[in-house]
């Protein structure tokens, strides 16, 4: 025990945190027939991450296809970036909540250890009384 | 002619210069929307009481972390916390873990948030609020491994990560 060296890390960082919005994204039409599309705004507040996974999930968290620029973001500290997000016109009523979730370094030297996952839920998948109620 | 070119020159130069002498308007512009920020509030750290245990319990030399979760408007979100299940960065182990944890509200922004525990439902790793008030909630997390039989866990730096997420309504 004496020779026992932890150097024992749990969570290390600055206060972070990141921001996915809106809260409630609508389906627009693209300029490809049968694709549709929304756009998401993600802020970047946490100096310990620099990698944004973007996720499209049924009502069950289950993934469905969908294309964007890039699914892995490169979003800078203090960065905005804009995403448009884009899948098939068929999943429409699949497709119930766009996430955004942090990307840790396994092994890194920045001591991120919070993994933080905003998603929103898109305004169609709401039921009558949700939408009124806004 | 001369006269009036001189005066029609002046005249343009003065209406110049009070041209650029007019107080400009620059909008700053800002939403208020409904938006989930999740906070990473304290460092945590596990203290090793025992050879055999790494626990973030005060008790036992640790430091419990704390995430906060700000809402803007009430209702809009749920939180979805989970204490680890693994390390992700950790010396060879090879003997089972075995993890247990908590999340609880450390604290809160408004009164009205004092229900959130009461209401709060578990599963598994993890713990489900619903943010029925807006503002500012500190949740803890808590975080204990042990090692096989009393066995010793070797040394190196262990890493492990706390799931925090936001999930619209």
């Amino acid at each position: 025990m004496k020779y026992l060296l932890l150097a024992l890390v749990f969570f290390s960082g600055l206060v972070s945190a990141h921001q996915w919005t809106p809260t409630y994204p609508t389906w627009d039409d693209s300029y490809m027939t049968g694709i549709v599309q929304t756009r998401m705004n993600l802020f970047n507040t946490r100096q310990d991450v620099d990698y944004f996974e973007v996720q499209v999930l049924d009502v069950n968290m289950n993934p469905i296809d969908f294309a964007t620029t890039d699914q892995i973001i490169h979003t800078p500290y203090l960065k905005r970036k804009t995403v448009d997000i884009y899948i098939r016109r068929t999943d429409i009523d699949r497709a119930v909540y766009i996430c955004s979730v942090s990307k840790l370094l396994v092994a890194g030297n920045t001591g991120a250890s919070v993994s933080s996952r905003i998603c929103s839920k898109v305004k169609h998948a709401l039921s009558t009384n949700d939408i009124t109620a806004q | 002619m001369n006269r009036v070119m001189m005066i029609f020159f002046a005249a343009c130069v003065i209406g110049a210069y009070a041209q650029a002498a007019v107080a400009e308007d620059i909008p700053i512009v800002g939403n208020v929307e409904s938006k989930c920020v999740i906070q990473t509030d304290t460092t945590g750290v596990y203290g090793n009481p025992t050879p055999s245990n790494l626990s973030t319990d005060t008790a036992d030399g640790g430091v419990e972390p704390i995430v906060r979760f700000d809402v803007a408007q009430a209702d809009y979100y749920k939180a979805l916390i989970s204490y680890p299940e693994s390390f992700s960065q950790s010396p060879s182990l090879t003997d089972t873990v075995t993890w247990t944890g908590s999340v609880s509200v450390d604290q809160v922004s408004d009164t009205n948030m004092s229900g959130y525990d009461t209401n709060k439902v578990e599963y598994n790793n993890t713990t489900e609020y619903e943010l029925t008030v807006a503002g500012s909630t500190w949740f803890a997390v808590s975080s204990e491994a042990d090692y096989g039989y009393d066995k010793a866990f070797p040394g190196g730096t262990y890493r492990a990560i706390v799931t925090a997420e936001c999930i619209a309504q």
